[in-house]
């Protein structure tokens, strides 16, 4: 009788001794994995344009000399108008869509200049009314500021602010924009599975779980 | 059992003993998490004894100022140039966001990272891109491990999705302490030195966008964005939230969020939405747009928008437009 009333006074004290001896050489950190964020190469996050459009009027170099589209053509009148069998400008390969002649777009008269469908013509550094004869619907967004890049400032009228032209990220002999690679995904815990909490993270909880599921499928 | 009240049998003594252990073990126990705590989690007294961002004034801003730049040098190495930009009047910023043209290239996610300070380590970002199935916007199917040689790819589209910066905003209102709240441009704001970390507003965000510091943030002192502000950029500490705040350093100065200066295809646009002649206010008029999840009824300041425009692949183009099946072309 008295052995059983000393156990139960120092039960209590044993328990909390075994608790407070666990609770100490518990970790207090988790060990759940926290995978770094990969370096990005910077050059990746530039906030230039795509391209550099050649200039207005389009400088070539020839033997060390600036020529403009005309110094050549006053002497060729190249009537070559089609896409296939060039002698010159071989490098450009015209790829967009059912426009394929050159003097669609380049005024044959002044090489200098290029052309519209009423046969009137524009500068180099006016392209985008040439581009709007056939892109309408995105011409009238560009205008409205729904399409394009504008960049420096959100304030109308800021010195800073520009809007770029079609010309600046879409090449117009191949206007389609390229695909690019993307910057490496998200490693966020609660992103979910592919590098996240779920792949690594195994309780035996969980494995025990996921042991039980597997086995009814096998069943099945 | 003995003389006086002292107890001085063998039992008594072994009794007492295992008590002192026990309590002694225990008190240990309960300061075991102590044994983490470095320099960095103690409080100076100058920020315990700050003021609400709201209650402060001029003087106390430039002592909080003070302190904050001295603790950036300490930590970091770098003299910060740190600033407390405040709202203008008559401005309110709306974001805008072309999935026609979004290819999820993720540059803006990482654009943000540098630009806000975020913790490289564990990994913090306020924008996440997901790839989605065409023909739904449920978000439940989107994907964010997508991992193409290049994007787009041709049977999905690209959902950036960061703080929609609500007009109704459920995180505001979930606040006990009132360290989140919305100021006049529509922007809302945490002071990282008023939270106090329990974390409901980001259970109450139907977007998940706000992040929580699990442990110390970790940034190498070259990749420290330099131009800081109270409620935007500055580094945050191990138990605050944080979120996107529009780039408020950078939006109140007048420039364009970093997200939208990075984005290669101008998928995202951002503007004052009281100025009737701005790029938000002509793309809320003329294009189709949508909120993400419209029926939480948190009016967001951030809005989605797409062309009316042929398929982005030659695959698409072959198929046939619903509703025209059986039309001969």
């Amino acid at each position: 009788m008295r052995h059983a009333q000393t156990f139960t006074e120092w039960l209590p004290a044993l328990v909390f001794t075994v608790c407070a001896v666990a609770l100490f050489l518990a970790p207090t950190h988790s060990n759940v994995p926290t995978t770094p964020t990969p370096e990005v190469n910077p050059e990746d996050l530039q906030t230039t344009a795509a391209r550099e459009p050649l200039g207005n009027p389009p400088i070539t170099k020839i033997n060390g000399f600036d020529r403009d589209c005309q110094d050549c053509h006053s002497l060729f009148k190249s009537k070559q108008a089609h896409n296939d069998g060039k002698l010159q400008h071989d490098h450009i390969k015209l790829q967009h869509g059912l426009n394929s002649d050159c003097l669609n777009c380049h005024l044959e008269k002044d090489r200098n200049k290029l052309r519209l469908h009423s046969n009137k013509s524009v500068t180099f550094d006016k392209s985008e009314m040439l581009c709007a004869q056939c892109h309408g619907t995105t011409f009238r967004d560009w205008k409205n500021g729904s399409h394009g890049r504008v960049q420096g400032s959100w304030i109308e009228h800021s010195e800073e602010r520009t809007r770029l032209t079609c010309v600046a990220c879409h090449d117009p002999h191949k206007p389609a924009f390229p695909g690019i690679a993307p910057l490496p995904g998200p490693q966020t815990l609660r992103m979910g599975k592919p590098n996240g909490y779920h792949a690594h993270y195994k309780s035996s909880l969980m494995e025990w779980l996921n042991q039980d599921e597997n086995e009814e499928h096998t069943h099945e | 059992m003995s003389e006086g009240n002292i107890d001085v049998s063998r039992r008594g003594f072994l009794r007492k003993s295992i008590t002192a252990v026990t309590g002694l073990t225990a008190f240990a126990a309960a300061l075991s998490p102590l044994k983490d705590v470095t320099l960095d989690d103690v409080n100076t007294l100058e920020s315990l004894l700050q003021k609400h961002y709201k209650e402060m004034n001029e003087e106390d801003m430039q002592a909080a100022l003070d302190r904050i730049r001295s603790q950036v040098e300490i930590r970091y190495d770098i003299r910060p140039d740190i600033k407390d930009i405040k709202a203008k009047d008559g401005v309110e910023f709306v974001y805008a966001l072309n999935l026609s043209r979004c290819v999820g290239c993720r540059k803006c996610v990482h654009a943000c990272v540098d630009e806000n300070n975020q913790s490289r380590e564990p990994e913090i970002q306020y924008i996440r891109v997901l790839e989605m199935p065409r023909g739904s916007t449920d978000i439940e199917k989107g994907n964010h491990h997508y991992d193409h040689p290049t994007v787009p790819d041709d049977d999905h589209f690209y959902m950036p999705i960061q703080c929609h910066q609500c007009k109704d905003a459920p995180c505001v209102k979930v606040c006990p302490i009132e360290a989140t709240w919305t100021e006049d441009d529509g922007i809302t704001v945490i002071d990282y030195d008023w939270c106090i970390g329990c974390r409901y507003c980001e259970a109450a965000c139907p977007y998940w966008a706000r992040r929580f510091n699990f442990s110390e943030p970790k940034i190498k002192s070259e990749d420290i964005n330099p131009n800081m502000s109270y409620l935007s950029n500055r580094p945050r500490k191990k138990g605050v939230m944080e979120k996107c705040t529009f780039c408020l350093h950078r939006t109140r100065e007048g420039k364009m969020p970093a997200c939208l200066e990075v984005c290669p295809v101008g998928a995202r646009k951002f503007g004052n939405i009281l100025d009737p002649e701005s790029d938000v206010s002509k793309i809320l008029k003329t294009k189709r747009v949508f909120v993400l999840k419209e029926e939480a009824g948190t009016l967001p300041r951030f809005f989605y928008y797409f062309d009316e425009r042929y398929p982005r692949s030659e695959k698409h183009a072959q198929l046939p437009i619903p509703g025209n099946e059986g039309i001969d072309a």
